[in-house]
């Protein structure tokens, strides 16, 4: 792969080279070439080259269905699906309407504890979470989240029918910590 | 309406600090017309001096917010007007004459191109401005900025791993997070969508940068030109712009940064000199690997003076080197003070031994079949483009030592990234897979602007210019 990609480059070189051997003999016609010619030749070979490669390239970007444009063009989404679309890239889709859940209860600059099995990555629930905090390392969260799994504490107080806790669906639940 | 609002000031303010920083490295032309066709170079000087200013700010403690945006804006405007100078107008090259139809056909060509550029640009913008969040966007840049446009500080939650799990790339320096930020804030809302715009509208600015500075400062034009705008087509910055990503914006701003010090090497003005610190500095403050690139341009500058024996300006460029790296500074020091580190950094100093690196060449050569398979897939013809540029200007002996320091800037850019992945403790299979496509755009970026500042010295200089100088003789030093 290495070698092919190395000989690739050296045509590529060769052929541009050529070319501005080719402007020289056109432009010089039977006289004896200069290196003031090879220095223009060079200038419009490559010159030329760029207008095609631009042209070709922005041809395909605006008119080919697949290019990374339209592409882009068309995975159009609203302002809130836009943060969100991490979970919908690890098919965690349907566990968004929980988190909306939380986000909702806890409230703006609230410091949660994670307790977290399944998709997607917890940085994606990071950002999804945000202007809410996780609780750093030694800090006393407000909330604890059960994010697919519930831990052994929750579920004795859910069992207890403890008011601190509320239950989404199995497997999820709010903890209050601090303000219950 | 409030977010077009706020975003429109927030542009205009980071343009005004741009004009002033160049009105104070003395490379604003006079007159408003002058001025409008720097406007892209002027909002790059702009974001980069602010940015790397706030973020030595933010990790002194100081809060990040819209007003200290302002305020150093406001002092950079200040501080360039008072203490700065209008470029000598001598220096701006004559418009052809309206009276020659060649001339003539050319300005209309001229003006056909500028506008299908213009076109284009605003297609990408509308084509990226409602893309949604993914990848390490999502995990490391926007996550980064969210927070810091809730919170103003450096919440140790996201930015110190204190939560017993790695946060993505936890040493990444922060320019793209505070641009974040400050964009988010301006607009009154978080707009991680429209935040795309923003990263495209850096890269435009990143190639007029390097237009306006070669049509300026060289006095030459032509159709080498083309080489430039090729860059915003490019499929790698285009993917990486969509996908909200800081490989692109970080590698072309590195660009114009060994741009303007190829400017400064090939004609000695210190204006150019204290642009590309800025510029530099702001690349630096992007990605790692930027930060290490920006290194190695500042070495290759420092190489090439040496071997030409140019102990005048090598006072400069040790100054220079040294306030660029005081400008990047205070962020590698808060990651030193917190004991932050990357799994992808190689294991210092083992990895620093030749011996080391050349006991792992079965690494090296997958590597290195990586790179070259990536060079040619994402940036087509621009390695060639380079490499014939580079051959022709040694044959011709013309700007030989800025064809050195070019070279030395790419081949050491390709170096260190070689190393990097050579060297590294995690798994390279996965690292090559998921990153390899992107990490080139670091040196592959640089190659159309030194292709285009090569293509403007071997560009003879027309009859009606040949005769006039383009700057003032005691300004020029390099030849």
């Amino acid at each position: 792969m290495f070698v092919r990609g190395l000989a690739r480059l050296s045509l590529e070189v060769l052929g541009l080279i050529s070319l501005a051997g080719l402007v020289v003999a056109v432009t010089r016609g039977r006289k004896r070439p200069q290196l003031s010619d090879l220095r223009a030749g060079t200038v419009v070979a490559v010159g030329a080259l760029a207008v095609a490669l631009t042209a070709i390239l922005a041809i395909h970007q605006l008119a080919s269905a697949h290019s990374t444009l339209n592409e882009t063009r068309r995975s159009v989404v609203s302002a809130r699906d836009g943060i969100e679309h991490c979970f919908y890239e690890q098919g965690a889709g349907a566990r968004l309407p929980f988190i909306r859940w939380v986000k909702r209860q806890i409230g703006t600059h609230a410091v949660y504890a994670l307790d977290y099995a399944g998709r997607p990555d917890v940085l994606c629930v990071y950002l999804v979470m945000l202007p809410a905090l996780p609780a750093a390392v030694g800090q006393r969260a407000d909330w604890t989240i059960g994010f697919g799994a519930i831990p052994s504490d929750m579920q004795s107080r859910i069992r207890k029918r403890d008011p601190a806790v509320r239950m989404f669906a199995p497997g999820f639940a709010l903890q209050a910590d601090r303000n219950p | 309406m409030r977010v077009v609002i706020g975003l429109t000031v927030f542009h205009f303010v980071l343009i005004a600090a741009g004009f002033g920083v160049l009105r104070g490295l003395g490379l604003l032309p006079r007159g408003w017309r002058a001025a409008a066709s720097a406007v892209g170079l002027a909002f790059l000087a702009g974001s980069s001096t602010v940015v790397v200013i706030l973020i030595a700010l933010l990790v002194l403690g100081m809060p990040l917010s819209l007003m200290s945006a302002a305020l150093v804006s406001l002092a950079c405007a200040v501080l360039g007007c008072v203490f700065g100078s209008d470029r000598v107008p001598s220096s701006l090259p004559d418009a052809p004459s309206v009276a020659q139809p060649t001339a003539m056909a050319r300005r209309w060509l001229l003006r056909g191109a500028v506008a299908a550029m213009g076109a284009y640009v605003a297609f990408v913008a509308f084509a990226i401005s409602r893309a949604p969040t993914v990848g390490d966007d999502a995990r490391l840049w926007s996550l980064k900025g969210l927070t810091l446009t809730y919170y103003d500080r450096l919440r140790p939650e996201i930015f110190q791993s204190s939560l017993g799990r790695t946060v993505a790339h936890p040493v990444y320096p922060l320019f793209q997070p505070v641009l974040e930020a400050l964009f988010n804030r301006a607009a009154g809302q978080p707009e991680l969508r429209l935040f795309h715009v923003e990263l495209w509208l850096l890269v435009v600015a990143a190639i007029w940068s390097a237009a306006y500075l070669l049509w300026q400062h060289s006095g030459r034009n032509g159709i080498w030109v083309a080489v430039l705008p090729l860059v915003v087509l490019t499929p790698a910055v285009l993917t990486s712009v969509s996908y909200g990503l800081a490989d692109a914006t970080g590698s072309v701003i590195l660009g114009v940064g060994a741009l303007t010090l190829g400017l400064w090497i090939d004609r000695g003005e210190i204006g150019h000199l204290g642009l590309a610190i800025v510029v530099l500095a702001a690349a630096a403050s992007t990605k790692d690997e930027d930060a290490v690139s920006v290194a190695v341009v500042l070495i290759a500058a420092g190489v090439t003076l040496a071997a030409w024996h140019d102990r005048a300006r090598l006072k400069s460029w040790s100054v220079a080197a040294a306030t660029c790296a005081l400008l990047v500074a205070p962020w590698r020091i808060w990651v030193a003070a917190h004991h932050l580190t990357d799994s992808v950094t190689p294991p210092l100093p083992r990895s620093l031994s030749p011996v080391y690196v050349l006991d792992r060449a079965s690494e090296l050569h997958t590597t290195l079949a990586a790179m070259t398979t990536q060079v040619l897939a994402q940036w087509g013809w621009f390695a060639a483009i380079f490499i014939a540029v580079c051959t022709v200007t040694l044959i011709t002996r013309t700007a030989r030592q800025l064809t050195c320091f070019y070279i030395l800037s790419v081949a050491g850019s390709a170096a260190s990234l070689v190393w990097l992945y050579t060297t590294t403790s995690i798994s390279l299979i996965p690292l090559l897979r998921s990153s390899m496509s992107r990490t080139v755009d670091i040196f592959m970026a640089l190659t159309p602007f030194a292709a285009a500042h090569l293509l403007a010295r071997l560009t003879p200089l027309r009859a009606d210019r040949v005769a006039r100088p383009t700057t003032p003789s005691s300004t020029v030093v390099g030849a």
